[in-house]
């Protein structure tokens, strides 16, 4: 017997390409599968095992630093101390520049008194037997203000005693 | 079914490719997409870990480095200027060594806010005592001598290692060498700290600015006696902690 049925199917050219075509797509398609397949496998164990490794790292360095914990309480409170110190340290004003200064100024008993007042004003009293008397010093507080050693510098009050006395009120505000 | 078996026979070529696409891409769907996003999480969480191992490494490594007696006697040092509590005891003994050292007479000393001696629990910090960061104690002192005298408990009054401050003073000239003057100070404390950050909270060594405070500080005298306060170094991670 002779089989006349064709064993090739009678597809066009163009139908044989776009088979061909596909073909070769699912052969590529199937390498970069499994070769991107592979790869994240690949990556997966990499990075599982680097996880692994690094928290039993972490767990390690934790149990040390809690071991450690005394000493990061020094630590701590140093820190924190040397902050408040830095900062008390600025919150601290050095009257004794402003005592210099009147003492160069008026010294007692022609100095009668000093008050500083909770904002830092100053008030000065300073007495003698006449007002050429206190010129001296007034000229002098005038020029510490001239040269920005002082601020603010107000006569309050002028009072002359039975006995002569002047007594001069100034009030000024301390540079630092 | 005729009909089918004769297209897969006339079309095997097509079907079998097609069939290849199509597992191929149900393999990409349902897994290489969900396994790249895995693997994207893992290193995520890798990088994230390896960040922190490196931070607990420097902690461990600035935690090691601590010489614990030097750093005991720093914060010895630095809690003699500014103790843990009131510590009325040190105050009245560095006014008392003050005077000594300066010669003026003391006439009176006291606290003057009432209510100064509460417990820590029973006050509330100031707008001042918050921006320094400390608890202030104010008192007032009264004091008899010669003006240079004045000057030099003025001066030494800042200069001592129990850190005071001289709010204000009223100057008054008693006869032509003696003045009296009555100074409002304040004098600082502030308690521990109570609670430590956690095991991954980073912290920093001392710097040189820290060490070069901290040694200001040792190098101020101390007056009125020998005061070493007890230096507590426990800390709790949780204060409400027995």
């Amino acid at each position: 017997m002779i089989n006349l049925i064709n064993s090739k199917t009678g597809f066009s050219p163009q139908l044989l390409l776009i088979e061909d075509s596909i073909r070769r797509a699912s052969r590529v398609a199937i390498v970069l599968f499994l070769l991107i397949g592979l790869s994240l496998g690949g990556l997966y164990m990499y990075f599982s095992s680097k996880k692994e490794s690094l928290e039993r790292t972490r767990m390690e360095l934790r149990s040390e630093i809690t071991a450690n914990k005394n000493r990061e309480g020094l630590l701590t409170s140093i820190k924190d101390r040397t902050r408040i110190v830095e900062r008390v340290s600025t919150s601290q004003r050095p009257w004794v520049r402003m005592l210099n200064l009147l003492g160069e100024v008026a010294a007692p008993p022609v100095l009668a008194g000093v008050s500083v007042n909770e904002g830092g004003v100053i008030e000065t009293t300073i007495q003698g037997s006449s007002f050429d008397e206190l010129a001296s010093p007034v000229t002098s507080l005038i020029s510490t203000a001239l040269d920005g050693k002082i601020k603010n510098p107000v006569l309050r009050s002028v009072q002359v005693g039975k006995d002569g006395t002047v007594r001069f009120s100034i009030t000024f505000s301390m540079v630092f | 079914m005729k009909d089918v078996r004769k297209f897969l026979r006339m079309y095997k070529g097509f079907v079998i490719s097609a069939a290849l696409l199509l597992s191929v891409f149900g393999g990409v769907v349902f897994g290489i997409l969900p396994g790249a996003k895995k693997v994207l999480t893992l290193r995520k969480e890798t990088d994230a870990l390896i960040r922190q191992t490196q931070d607990l490494r420097t902690k461990t490594s600035v935690l090691a480095n601590i010489d614990e007696s030097l750093y005991k006697k720093y914060l010895t040092d630095l809690v003699t200027a500014v103790p843990a509590d009131q510590s009325l005891t040190s105050l009245f003994s560095t006014i008392d060594g003050l005077a000594g050292q300066t010669g003026v007479t003391i006439s009176d000393v006291g606290l003057t806010k009432p209510g100064v001696l509460a417990t820590e629990s029973a006050r509330r910090q100031s707008t001042e005592e918050k921006e320094i960061g400390s608890n202030l104690l104010p008192f007032s002192v009264t004091v008899i001598g010669s003006y240079d005298q004045i000057r030099n408990f003025l001066d030494l009054a800042i200069r001592v290692r129990r850190f005071f401050r001289v709010r204000g003073f009223d100057l008054s000239l008693i006869d032509p060498t003696n003045v009296s003057v009555r100074i409002r100070m304040d004098a600082y404390y502030a308690p521990y700290l109570t609670v430590i950050g956690g095991v991954d909270t980073i912290i920093e060594p001392l710097t040189e600015k820290d060490e070069q405070t901290i040694t200001k500080v040792a190098s101020l005298p101390l007056v009125g006696g020998q005061y070493i306060p007890s230096v507590s170094t426990e800390s709790k991670a949780n204060p409400f902690a027995p």
